[in-house]
């Protein structure tokens, strides 16, 4: 589905505009409507009561005549004005030509006085109606009035129009209305529309940046002092992201070079021994001191790939733990049983004094840790020297009498491939990275390690175990 | 000639030293940077092989620093990383040449000879003084188109007077380039190789400078 943050934009507003427009022109529709019919009532009325001066009574007769002016406007079937004038018994006494052989409904019929309107609607055309009730008396008994009685006449009349003139008005404005609210729409879709591009040329900007940001360039940033103010925080989300990214990558790219340049090392070695070796023939104790280098380089190769793997397997999330209940005591027996024929041959003693504890873990994870750490103690240690494993429930020490880690070394050695100075020129057969697979294996299983060390006196790995 | 190797790797670094003397050169060894920046600058090398990764200095560290000492001494780096970036960055800082572990041994010795050449100014890599023709490819020696075997110190003190040809070279300056620390050796040694030369090839090629040592002219 291809969204697009415009097209909805203006939907959306387009859509209130249009309601907002539509309950408008209502109210002035029907506000207008009023404002017309009454204005047409108030000349039917004032032509009902002309027409009523027009009727009179003498000596019960009742005469109504009307004026040559009045003639062209209700008789003919172009008149637009039709009149029917009653008793007040509705019994009709004359009706205006124009209406031909209708007559209009006789509703109820307000008082003596009283006017009362009404709306027909026949056939497509409206007609507006007044009912004018009144009274007349008899010009002839209303000198004698003293005398007698006067006799009234109640009549009615209905004074109609069609409003075809009114309703063709409000249809054009109707019509005028519908364009203008068009016209409107589509002003404010552009205008919408523009604007939602204005909003964006600041987002356009940011995704320009981040295009440029690539693997060759990780560097590229986006200035949050450039962009709009709402898009500032926006703006440093994405260099936070692209600075952790940066980092991750820096750190992949400095481990590659270093396997690179820890792998070539010992295969050159092996490449040069063996191509002097058969540059010209020579004795057995040579070729035997040649095997003897390739053997150590070999080993030295495949302690190294070992790790490589088992440490790129952990960046990759693909080192699965298996967790199970451990019990502490199995694992350091496990671990000394690996490790002491090392520990013979420097003649170092190993002691151990360990309360049992049982702890959930990962057991060949575990068994590298204290390996690793074992054989540091035992690879730096001293001729006849000492390690001891002791435990306080879950904090296991490991301690030796080594040669120690300079105090600038120190923060340094759980990184990868960080060696010592004293360590590295000495031939150990340490690859640098066994610190650092200690360390990452027990933050993974959520416990912790730290290493306390002095110059000359020795060297205190704490491991806490995970509970 | 002689060449230091700083590279940390101890069976690299005593099989590079081993297979170089077995190819007539003396051979110090640095297993770290501080030590090979200090031998470097204590010695006159005809060539440096300096490994990029080290402990203490790294080989950028000390190729700048040599530079900025004017030791002009020609470097041969040794890297082992694939991107070019080390190489351009290298031969920026004054390596004269790199090569990429893992490499061919007898690649190595070619990029030394031709290091070697240059910087005495010679572009072939064949010699020809008086009657004598030396392949310093081949390390052979020939009088008048014959071939004459040499032991390697001969030829090591021929190769050096050679290539220096036209200048004067002092017995402290030839042991210097032909033995590594290990050997202390008499000055007199020198003297007698000198003879065995001058029996073996041309008893006008080596001159004796009174006092100061010995000089192979130029031809006119
Ligand atoms: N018990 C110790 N005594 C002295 N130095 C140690 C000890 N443990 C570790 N180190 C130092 O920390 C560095 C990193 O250790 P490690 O990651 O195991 O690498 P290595 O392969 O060199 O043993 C070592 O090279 C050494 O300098
Ligand atoms: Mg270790």
């Amino acid at each position: 589905m291809n969204r697009s943050l415009r097209a909805r934009l203006v939907f959306s507003f387009s859509i209130l505009v249009l309601m907002v427009f539509f309950l408008f022109a209502l109210f002035l529709y029907l506000g207008i409507e009023r404002i017309v019919i009454q204005r047409v009532d108030e000349t039917l009325f004032d032509k009902a009561r002309y027409l009523s001066t027009l009727v009179k009574v003498e000596e019960g007769r009742i005469s109504f005549t009307l004026s040559k002016i009045d003639i062209g406007e209700f008789i003919g079937p172009a008149a637009k004005s039709y009149f029917i004038l009653r008793l007040d018994t509705g019994e009709i006494l004359y009706k205006s030509p124009s209406l031909g052989n209708k007559e209009f409904p006789l509703n109820q019929i307000p008082g003596v006085g009283k006017v009362s309107y009404f709306t027909i609607y026949e056939n497509g055309s409206k007609k507006r109606v007044v009912n004018y009730h009144f009274a007349k008396e008899d010009e002839l008994f209303k000198d004698l009035s003293f005398f007698l009685p006067v006799k009234k006449y109640g009549f009615l009349l209905q004074v109609g129009r069609d409003l075809r003139l009114e309703s063709d008005i409000i249809k054009r404005f109707i019509f005028y209305l519908i364009t203008l609210a068009i016209l409107a729409l589509l002003f404010m879709a552009l205008l919408i529309s523009k604007m939602v591009e204005l909003s964006l040329s600041s987002i356009k900007k940011i995704s320009y940046k981040v295009k440029l940001i690539s693997e060759k360039n990780l560097s590229e940033r986006v200035d949050p002092e450039r962009v709009d103010v709402e898009l500032k925080e926006l703006a440093i989300a994405i260099n936070d992201t692209f600075d952790r990214l940066k980092m991750a990558f820096e750190r992949q790219k400095e481990f590659i070079s270093y396997v690179s340049h820890e792998l070539r090392t010992p295969i050159s070695g092996i490449k040069l021994i063996t191509e002097i070796a058969l540059r010209k023939k020579r004795s057995q104790e040579d070729y035997i001191r040649y095997l003897r280098d390739i053997e150590k380089s070999v080993n030295h190769l495949s302690r190294l790939v070992n790790s490589i793997l088992l440490l790129s397997r952990m960046d990759m999330g693909r080192e699965h733990l298996k967790m199970e209940e451990l019990s502490l005591l199995d694992i350091i027996r496990d671990a000394l049983h690996i490790i002491s024929p090392i520990a013979e041959e420097k003649n170092i003693k190993i002691e151990y004094n360990i309360e049992n504890v049982r702890f959930i873990g990962d057991k060949d994870a575990f068994l590298e840790i204290f390996v690793n750490i074992l054989d540091n103690a035992i690879k730096y240690n001293k001729e006849k020297g000492w390690v001891k494993i002791s435990n306080k429930g879950f904090e296991v020490v490991i301690e030796d009498s080594g040669i120690g880690i300079p105090e600038k070394d120190l923060p340094h050695v759980f990184e990868r491939f960080y060696r010592a100075e004293a360590s590295r020129s000495r031939k150990t057969g340490g690859t640098g990275l066994g610190l650092s697979i200690a360390y990452e294996l027990i933050k993974r299983q959520h416990g912790d390690i730290k290493i306390e060390s002095r110059v000359g006196e020795g060297t205190k790995v704490i491991i806490i175990l995970p509970q | 000639m002689r060449i230091l190797v700083v590279e940390d790797d101890e069976i690299l670094a005593n099989m590079l030293k081993e297979g170089l003397i077995e190819e007539g050169y003396a051979v110090d060894v640095a297993y770290s940077g501080d030590d090979g920046f200090y031998m470097a600058e204590s010695m006159p090398y005809d060539v440096i092989i300096l490994d990029l990764m080290l402990p203490e200095m790294d080989g950028f560290t000390i190729l700048e620093k040599l530079r900025e000492k004017n030791i002009e001494t020609p470097v041969l780096v040794l890297t082992a990383k694939d991107g070019i970036d080390d190489k351009v960055k290298g031969l920026d800082k004054g390596a004269d040449d790199y090569i990429t572990k893992p490499f061919e041994f007898s690649e190595l010795l070619a990029r030394i000879r031709a290091l070697i050449r240059r910087a005495s100014g010679n572009r072939s890599p064949i010699i020809k003084v008086k009657n004598i023709e030396i392949n310093t490819a081949s390390r052979e020696v020939y009088k008048d188109g014959k071939r004459i075997p040499l032991s390697s110190k001969e030829y090591a003190i021929l190769l050096y007077l050679v290539t220096n040809r036209g200048k004067v070279v002092s017995r402290e300056e030839l042991m210097e380039h032909i033995y590594d620390w290990e050997k202390s050796i008499e000055s007199n040694v020198i003297d007698v190789y000198v003879n065995f030369l001058r029996k073996k090839l041309n008893k006008d090629l080596i001159e004796t400078v009174r006092g100061v040592g010995y000089i192979i002219r130029k031809d006119e």
